[in-house]
């Protein structure tokens, strides 16, 4: 499988999972637009994949839609650290769903263990140094940033 | 029949999710218990009666595949059944699964009327409350 292949099979799991999981709808637009907003508390969470390909993909939002796609998912108002817990486990469908193995050539993929932290937003920087990182926007016109970040650093 | 469930899955919301969906769904729901990964679920085992497993596969400390074959090896539990909800597509690894007695799995995303589904194919229509009649 092509990096561009994975990165595409990757968008269009966010997406696919972010709508049926969370009930969020997330559009593409240019990082350099820069016209939406982040907040001063972010979440990022980690998912490390290997196979024919091996990196790390990633996806940050602010804390608040975390909690709104928590309430979502369990129709209570959640606590943060239950909040930053959807994140990641909403990555880790994502992940699954983009390494789906009728996805590019067959391959056997892992995943790891999500991992998710608290970051500000001048930590995004280092994101978009991926050679692949999209901004999304929600409906409400929410950020939402995704990349990945490939082992053999590659376009 | 109540069905004693145990939905095993380091991720608490996904076994929240789970168990509001068995519900919902309309199985006969007895005690659910919860369990964070195979460790917890083999000591809830040990102690309660559970009718039907819940198991995600990648799990902290014991995962799913180990906690799978330690029911297995285990003459009291090798008989009850396991379903396993995961985002691992692997069909290689699922057929294993298989292999191993799991009766069925579900990808993560899933809507309710799969779980529904998969509860008759393991369970019985009467499990949900519905009949076989025409």
């Amino acid at each position: 499988m092509k990096h561009e292949d994975l990165s595409k099979s990757y968008l269009d799991a966010v997406r696919r999972v972010l709508e049926e999981s969370a009930f969020v709808f997330v559009d593409p637009y240019p990082c350099e637009q820069g016209t939406l907003e982040w907040p001063e508390r972010l979440v990022s969470a980690e998912l490390s994949f290997s196979g024919p390909i091996s990196g790390t993909f990633i996806l940050v939002a602010p804390l608040a839609l975390c909690e709104s796609m928590a309430e979502d998912m369990l129709g209570d108002a959640p606590v943060e650290s239950v909040a930053k817990e959807a994140i990641g486990e909403i990555l880790n469908m994502i992940g699954g769903v983009a390494l789906d193995p009728g996805v590019g050539d067959a391959g056997v993929w892992n995943l790891g263990l999500p991992q998710v932290k608290d970051i500000i937003p001048k930590e995004l920087y280092a994101f978009r140094e991926s050679p692949y990182h999209v901004c999304l926007s929600t409906e409400m016109e929410e950020p939402v940033e995704i990349a990945i970040r490939f082992d053999d650093g590659g376009d | 029949m109540a069905y004693n469930v145990l939905v095993v899955d380091d991720s608490s919301i996904t076994r929240k999710v789970i168990g509001r969906i068995i519900s919902m769904v309309g199985l006969d729901l007895g005690e659910l218990h919860e369990a964070a990964d195979g460790i917890e679920a083999l000591k809830i085992l040990d102690e309660e009666w559970i009718d039907l497993v819940f198991s995600d596969l990648s799990m902290p400390r014991m995962n799913g595949i180990e906690f799978i074959d330690k029911m297995a090896e285990n003459s009291v539990l090798d008989g009850t059944p396991v379903i396993v909800i995961t985002s691992d597509r692997n069909e290689l690894r699922l057929a294993e699964l298989k292999n191993k007695g799991v009766r069925a799995h579900i990808n993560k995303p899933f809507r309710p009327e799969v779980l529904r589904d998969v509860l008759i194919e393991v369970l019985g229509a009467q499990a949900i409350g519905e009949t076989n009649e025409a």
